[in-house]
């Protein structure tokens, strides 16, 4: 039935987002639940474009590359960063102490 | 000072020493977030002289670094407070008003990628210590090449890890326009990582 195959694309292409607002709702999706309807065209869009499941997995790929990678977190813990100058040190025990006599 | 020597406050350490202790672990803090190291390093005076004023009120409930780290965090957000009402907000709003040339505009395929501009694929080995260095040092500087608001929002929502409405409500702005800006910055970010990070190579 060819006729009933192209009727299906038709409906599926009008309730199906273009990539463009595939990449607006990839990123929603990460901050905020998404309606039903919303979630169902990403679900219907990433099934068929390679290009938007390769966004989307890219985008959380450097999400979680943050938290692995942030100087705070257990992994990295800040080997990948410089610290304070020893004059920065300085700066910064002077500013205490400073504070300290003015406070007491 | 000293009539306040109680329990509670024996729990804090010598805040001659605290410099020591917790110096570089907050200024990296710092430092990740505003990427300018004069300002972490002011940022972390501040800290430092806010907790010795509220060093009453320290209850032991944390350590005492998660401690510093609440008011460092706290500090951050009032610099990104200062500096996001810097902005020229015209041109800010030129540059989200821009048309996205990542789809195509016309023809049968409109709304979908241009083929020129179809995300590559990215080849890294997250376990790999010096691709991650590397993806440290890279991001920082597309972090920097972005519009200086567009960075405070993604450092706020993806490394502070703030809900969207807390950072509306720190910044002045409407649940709409984080969402375009958050998406913004997520998309520019996205494309300068591909290309100086994954492009590393051929260059």
């Amino acid at each position: 039935m060819p006729g009933m195959m192209s009727l299906m694309m038709k409906v599926m292409s009008r309730m199906m987002p273009t990539c463009g607002e595939v990449s607006l709702l990839t990123s929603r999706a990460m901050d905020e639940k998404l309606s039903l309807k919303e979630h169902l065209g990403i679900k219907m869009h990433l099934l068929v474009c390679k290009w938007c499941r390769r966004y989307a997995s890219q985008l959380h790929q450097v999400r979680e590359m943050i938290h692995q990678h942030a100087p705070e977190s257990k992994i990295e813990s800040g080997k990948t960063m410089a610290g304070l100058t020893t004059a920065a040190q300085e700066r910064l025990n002077r500013a205490i102490q400073n504070s300290q006599k003015d406070n007491d | 000072m000293e009539e306040n020597n109680s329990s509670k406050q024996a729990r804090l350490s010598d805040p001659a020493t605290w410099v020591d202790q917790h110096g570089d672990y907050l200024y990296k803090y710092a430092l990740s977030r505003i990427r300018n190291k004069a300002v972490a390093e002011d940022v972390v005076q501040e800290t430092f002289l806010a907790a010795l004023k509220a060093r009453d009120n320290f209850a032991g409930k944390s350590s005492e670094k998660t401690w510093l780290v609440g008011i460092l965090k706290r500090k951050i957000v009032d610099h990104f407070r200062r500096s996001g009402r810097e902005v020229d907000i015209d041109k800010f709003d030129r540059l989200l008003s821009e048309p996205n040339d990542d789809y195509q505009t016309s023809g049968p395929e409109a709304g979908w990628w241009k083929t020129e501009m179809r995300p590559g694929n990215w080849s890294i080995n997250a376990h790999d210590i010096a691709e991650r260095k590397e993806f440290w040092e890279f991001l920082q500087q597309c972090l920097d090449g972005l519009h200086p608001r567009l960075a405070i929002m993604f450092v706020l929502r993806e490394m502070e890890e703030m809900k969207g409405e807390e950072i509306c409500n720190v910044l002045e702005l409407t649940p709409t326009n984080l969402r375009v800006m958050l998406y913004r910055a997520r998309k520019d970010l996205r494309r300068c990582l591909e290309q100086d990070w994954m492009g590393r190579e051929e260059k």
